[in-house]
């Protein structure tokens, strides 16, 4: 039972379909605005204890947690669409019992 | 009243009395057992307890220290959440199971020599196959016989290990191994306390089994064996430098892989692996604080990471699915099971006001005032992949994401709600109030979490990982697939032995065929016709039947020899549980 044939909404199924576009934007804007706020903020506080240069500078870990994420979720889907993303059920066609039924 | 009763007694007579009633009833003794353990935990006086002398050894079943305190404190809280989640499973073996496991981590933790610590560490490896085997279908079956043989291995790393050591020093103390001077004994031990706290390359039977377990017995091993592994590695052997490097590789192991995985519950059993990576790169570090971090990161762990598979585990029940690629669009019907799996992934994450953020940031903080700066920063990256599979992606994917599917939902009973509510509330209050869990903690506390620069730290983080997440959402939509992990090697490995044994077998066979064949065969034939002869005339009429009655009663062998692994494993383990009682009492 797979649902790849519906289309990913990015609120689906949650919002009413009228107000899901206006709302959506509201909630991005929120977002930006948000995150906006933080790095103003880094401005005025900054770390007590920096533990290596670069960590004294204002954004440092804004740029990190965005930087980390991205080459994350990149690197890592990367290596699952060449070598580590197998069928679900590679194993069991390789098994010797041809029934799959293993031990019982 | 302060007096030492040792936890697992609770357990263990529970799992005798669960035994003997229908499941019916049985269901409502172990929280009573759980009860009694927190009220020993919290009674509970600093010493050592329950020695004895058996067969010229000296036995001790109850070192109480701060150390084994904190570990003791989180398990029995645990123990009895976990039953009430699992209180309307009727199926009294699972109970059984569960009580034992529990025994078997209580038993390690009090544990003051290496003979105890093993035995109650086999007690823990058999009965937690169980709750992998009792959810009854064949790929838990296949999963749980590849999370028994690889524990076995394990084990018998510890025991090659301790024998070494006592041949060597004359004793079976379970004290600390000096990271300076490290012998041949001390690295198999180590390597046998690795297996259970899912070191990497060790690591793979953990997400291999635990989506494969049961419901309710996924909440239970998630919480026990990979913490009584830090546990041991806390006591053994803090401060060896090679546990700090990988358990900051398994950080980011385990999150690489949650980031691409597609069962919910495999993401979590992944992010076990990327947890206990943050306690044993503690213990590698080995200063007051990372030791605290180590401690206090194990007791808010056991709490949101039990939380977080009640909920994949309460939509596994109602969805009959845990696969993020059929699931979606569910929040409008599953509203509570969400929240409460939200306030787990937020502590997981680390947000300030939930249990992560007091305990996490401690571990890191301690690796980069140690110097490790790299080891911190390779921390904070896995707080990111945290943040982005766990807090983001399984609840976007199960609870967004889509339309809903329409699937027909179970309803959930009302005591997993209960059971995730109180999880649910201590995240937020150990968050809240860390004094609570500091105060437990071995070591003197100088760290303070709540500044404006942490706080804002981890908001920055963890607010841009969001945003990462916004903008490759599309990119990370889970995939019906599997991933390879090491676990490939070790079926690699179980085939080679299995074609290897095969093949002198099948060698001999051929040659006793050919052997029987040419010399044995013309003989028989030659021996048949004489006796024909005589049974014909002489016996028939006199031992009619013989041959009828020996068939019989080989059947009836047959029957007791079931050829079922588990059922042969839990005889032993019984038996074995009453030859340890009669030793413990009358010893």
């Amino acid at each position: 039972m797979s649902h790849d044939s519906i289309p990913i909404h990015e609120q689906g199924g949650v919002l009413p379909a009228g107000k899901s576009q206006g709302l959506r934007r509201t909630l991005r804007n929120l977002m930006f605005a948000s995150l906006g706020l933080l790095v103003a903020l880094n401005l005025f506080i900054t770390p007590h204890d920096p533990h290596f240069g670069l960590d004294q500078f204002p954004g440092f870990w804004a740029l990190f947690g965005l930087l980390g994420a991205v080459v994350l979720a990149k690197g890592a889907k990367g290596a699952a669409h060449t070598f580590l993303g197998k069928d679900e059920n590679f194993y069991e066609n390789r098994s010797e019992d041809p029934r799959g039924q293993g031990i019982k | 009243m302060n007096a030492f009763f040792h936890p697992s007694i609770f357990f263990v007579a529970c799992a005798l009395i669960v035994w003997m009633l229908p499941g019916r009833i049985a269901r409502w003794l172990p929280p009573v057992a759980a009860v009694l353990a927190i009220a020993g935990v919290l009674s509970m006086p600093h010493g050592t307890f329950m020695q004895l002398n058996y067969l010229g050894l000296d036995l001790s079943l109850g070192r109480v220290d701060a150390l084994s305190m904190v570990f003791a404190h989180v398990f029995a809280i645990q123990a009895l959440i976990g039953f009430i989640f699992a209180l309307h499973v009727e199926d009294r073996w699972q109970h059984m199971a569960a009580c034992l496991y529990i025994a078997g981590a209580f038993g390690c933790t009090f544990a003051g020599d290496y003979v105890t610590l093993f035995i109650f560490w086999e007690l823990m490896s058999v009965s937690s196959t169980f709750l992998v085997w009792l959810r009854r279908v064949p790929a838990s079956t296949r999963a749980g016989m590849r999370y028994f043989l690889f524990h076995v291995l394990g084990g018998l790393f510890l025991l090659a290990g301790l024998l070494l050591r006592y041949q060597a020093t004359g004793t079976f103390a379970f004290e600390a191994a000096d990271p300076g001077a490290a012998r041949l004994w001390d690295i198999l031990i180590m390597l046998g306390f690795c297996v259970n706290a899912a070191v990497i390359p060790l690591h793979a039977w953990l997400p291999d089994a635990y989506p494969e377990a049961t419901v309710t017995g996924a909440v239970f091993m998630s919480a026990f064996t990979t913490k009584t592994a830090v546990y041991v590695l806390l006591r053994g052997f803090a401060g060896f430098e090679i546990l700090a490097v990988m358990g900051t590789l398994m950080t980011l192991y385990g999150v690489v892989y949650a980031t691409i995985e597609n069962n919910a519950r495999r993401i979590l059993a992944y992010h076990i692996v990327s947890q206990v990576g943050y306690m044993v790169a503690g213990v590698g570090v080995g200063t007051a604080m990372t030791i605290n971090g180590a401690c206090a990161h194990a007791y808010a762990h056991i709490l949101y990471k039990g939380l977080l598979f009640m909920g994949a585990g309460a939509l596994l029940y109602a969805a009959g699915t845990a696969k993020l690629s059929e699931l979606g669009g569910l929040f409008r019907r599953l509203p509570w099971a969400f929240a409460w799996y939200m306030v787990a992934a937020v502590s997981i994450s680390g947000f300030p006001l939930f249990s992560g953020f007091i305990s996490k940031t401690m571990t890191i903080t301690g690796a980069a005032e140690a110097h490790h700066t790299w080891l911190a920063l390779g921390m904070e990256v896995a707080a990111v992949g945290t943040f982005l599979s766990v807090g983001i992606k399984l609840p976007y994917f199960a609870w967004f994401g889509r339309p809903d599917p329409g699937m027909a939902l179970k309803p959930i009973p009302r005591n997993m709600y209960a059971a995730m509510a109180i999880a649910g509330g201590l995240c937020f209050f150990i968050g809240v109030q860390p004094g609570f869990l500091y105060r437990l903690l071995p070591f003197p506390v100088e760290y303070v979490p709540y500044t404006a620069w942490h706080v804002l730290q981890t908001l920055l983080l963890l607010g841009f990982t969001g945003l990462g997440f916004y903008l490759l959402r599309l990119k990370l939509v889970p995939e019906a697939k599997i991933n390879l992990d090491c676990d490939y090697f070790y079926r690699l490995a179980g085939r080679v032995v299995l074609a290897l044994a095969r093949r002198p077998v099948e060698l001999l066979d051929n040659w006793w065929n050919e052997f029987y064949a040419r010399a044995g065969l013309r003989g028989m034939i030659k021996l048949a016709g004489g006796s024909a002869w005589f049974d014909r005339a002489a016996i028939d009429g006199v031992v009619d039947g013989t041959a009828v009655n020996v068939r019989r009663a080989g059947k009836t062998a047959t029957l007791a020899q079931t050829g079922q692994l588990q059922n042969y494993l839990s005889t032993a383990v019984i038996l074995g549980l009453i030859v340890f009682g009669v030793v413990w009492f009358w010893g």
